[in-house]
């Protein structure tokens, strides 16, 4: 009778057991139904030291409803951009963001700047990125300029060790990232180490390509 | 009103209540088999009145359940021997657990170390927060170079009221040289006014303009009342501009004595009159100030980032009111998330609004799950 009541016991935690096992496999081997390439299906980057996997919204019938689901601002001062931020800065795309973030940012050599407003960042950004808003290198270059590897004084920089940078902001409407790249042209600045991501969230979320919430956003907690 | 119904925590009480209810049965089939086992037991053995062929059968039995007993006991000493087994175990992982301990503290230390980064980090963004507040200063000094622009401007303003003024009262000379022309002047003296008349304009353009340009006291003060904006401001050429000013009150006063002597009709030698005209001279003193042309190119850039930065204030209020979030507790409805989110229960259809991905049903919502509701 011992044995019977021990196996029915048993029975009770294997059950338990495989319930949980199998809720295990399927958040681990979950099927990517939308990669990012055909021969990418999810990324590895970090952000601030905290492993993040990129990968799209796995939803095929998902659609934007959110503010990024607009098609119109007033313009001026939300216009249609030109392609090139800076006559010498590379425009990116979406893959390469992700190749900087995995080969430049990872090896200390890169940084990927938010040049939007801290509001901005701290709703939703692109994860491994930063935050220097554009003001910045519009009033304050010579404070900021240090912090990116630039040797040297106002009016006499060396930007030999410089780091390469990666800006974006709201998107092809967006002026904050171009402002931020002009001023570091004009500031002397290397083009050649500055890069462009005109799609910046708008294209980012479009693609329903993962993003995080740096600061909660959580209401009714208490 | 949505109810929040749970598909895997069903299915696992479903299987949890299947599982106790075979374990009840077995367990009250197997009470029943004993109790009949017992009530056997009970009834003593009464070998009498048993054919032999029975009593062979009993006496086999009976030596079936000494061994049967001699098993049982056997079986126990096993048990005993596991249990003194797995106590041995325990005391193995207490130990094993002990060293782990002692073995962690180079990890202690590489925590304290990733922590006092963190605080670097902390440390790092504060910087970054007090070069923002820069940024109010530059406004300030954007202010200061505006008034600045104002009193320049009202002093070119009272430099084309004085130019204007010149332009009538070189008119009142002319007239009055016109006037004396027509008295009756010794015809000796006729051809020498003539000449005279020429240069005496000459002077003039140049003298007396550069007088009636400074013209009035009220310009000196105006003057003072920019240098004492300017102390600190070397951008400035103040000091020059009041030598200039007081170099001009000299010459008006000259100039009106010119103007008497020209009544009288005295020849008199004239001063050679200064080459640049005060249109040049005031001219090179704007064009001259390059700093002062940077820090307007400064201004400007700052009141473009600035009018941009309160278009972009609206913006930005609605990425933050859109991207707000809660979780659903247990219990929760869609009425009673909406009140904790809105305040009011009837907003409910809006967070169904806001997450189409998620709720396809809006009875469907579960623990943990995290939810858009946006304001």
């Amino acid at each position: 009778m011992k044995f019977l009541r021990t196996a029915i016991i048993a029975f009770f935690l294997v059950q338990t057991f495989a319930y949980a096992q199998s809720n295990i496999s399927n958040t681990a081997n979950e099927d990517i139904v939308v990669g990012i390439t055909s021969t990418m299906a999810t990324a590895n980057v970090s952000h601030r030291g905290t492993p993040v996997t990129i990968k799209r919204i796995q939803d095929p019938s998902n659609k934007l409803v959110d503010d990024f689901a607009k098609t119109s601002r007033p313009c001026p001062p939300f216009c249609v951009h030109p392609m090139q931020a800076a006559s010498g800065v590379k425009t990116v795309g979406e893959l390469d963001v992700v190749s900087f973030l995995q080969n430049q940012v990872e090896a200390g050599s890169g940084l990927l700047i938010d040049a939007r407003m801290p509001k901005f960042y701290n709703s939703e950004t692109i994860p491994g990125s930063i935050n220097i808003p554009f003001v910045l290198f519009t009033s304050s270059a010579k404070d900021i300029l240090p912090l990116l590897g630039v040797t040297g004084s106002d009016g006499n920089w060396n930007y030999n060790a410089a780091m390469e940078l990666l800006l974006w902001c709201n998107g092809p409407w967006c002026d904050q990232s171009p402002r931020a790249i002009q001023a570091l042209v004009k500031e002397g600045y290397p083009e050649a180490k500055i890069k462009y991501y005109r799609g910046g969230m708008q294209l980012w979320k479009i693609f329903g390509l993962t993003t995080i919430q740096p600061v909660s956003n959580e209401v009714g907690t208490n | 009103m949505a109810k929040p119904k749970n598909a895997p925590s069903t299915f696992l009480i479903a299987n949890i209540i299947l599982a106790m209810l075979i374990g009840v049965i077995l367990w009250f089939l197997l009470l029943k088999g004993q109790d009949q086992l017992n009530q056997t037991n009970v009834a003593p053995l009464s070998l009498q009145g048993l054919s032999e062929k029975d009593r062979k059968e009993i006496a086999d039995l009976q030596t079936q359940l000494e061994l049967e007993k001699a098993r049982a006991e056997q079986s126990r000493e096993k048990l005993r021997a596991r249990k003194l087994e797995h106590a041995l175990l325990a005391e193995k992982e207490r130990t094993k657990k002990t060293d782990t301990e002692q073995a962690s503290a180079p990890l202690q230390a590489t925590l304290a170390l990733s922590n006092e980064l963190e605080s670097e980090k902390a440390r790092i963004k504060e910087m970054i927060i007090a070069q923002m507040k820069g940024a109010t200063e530059n406004k300030r000094l954007a202010q200061a170079l505006e008034n600045k622009n104002q009193q320049l401007a009202a002093v070119t303003q009272q430099k084309n009221a004085l130019e204007q003024r010149f332009k009538s009262l070189n008119s009142d000379t002319q007239t009055l040289l016109n006037s004396l022309a027509s008295e009756s002047i010794q015809a000796s003296d006729q051809d020498y006014l003539q000449a005279l008349q020429g240069d005496v304009s000459a002077f003039l353009t140049d003298e007396s303009r550069a007088a009636l340009t400074s013209a009035k006291a009220g310009d000196v003060d105006l003057l003072n009342q920019i240098e004492i904006s300017d102390t600190n401001d070397t951008s400035l050429p103040t000091a020059n501009l009041r030598a200039q000013v007081g170099a001009l009150m000299t010459q008006e006063q000259r100039a009106n004595q010119q103007k008497s002597q020209l009544n009288v009709l005295v020849s008199t030698p004239i001063p050679t009159p200064s080459n640049a005209s005060l249109q040049d001279r005031i001219d090179a003193l704007i064009s001259s100030n390059a700093e002062r042309e940077a820090a307007q190119a400064a201004e400007v850039q700052f009141n473009k980032d600035n009018q941009y930065l309160s278009s972009l204030n609206v913006i930005e209020k609605e990425r933050e009111n859109e991207t707000r979030w809660v979780t659903v507790r247990e219990g929760d409805t869609l009425w009673i998330i909406a009140k904790r989110a809105y305040d009011d229960g009837w907003l409910y259809p809006k967070i169904f609004a806001a997450n189409p991905q998620i709720l396809s049903n809006p009875d469907r919502i579960s623990t943990g799950q995290r939810l858009r509701v946006p304001l």
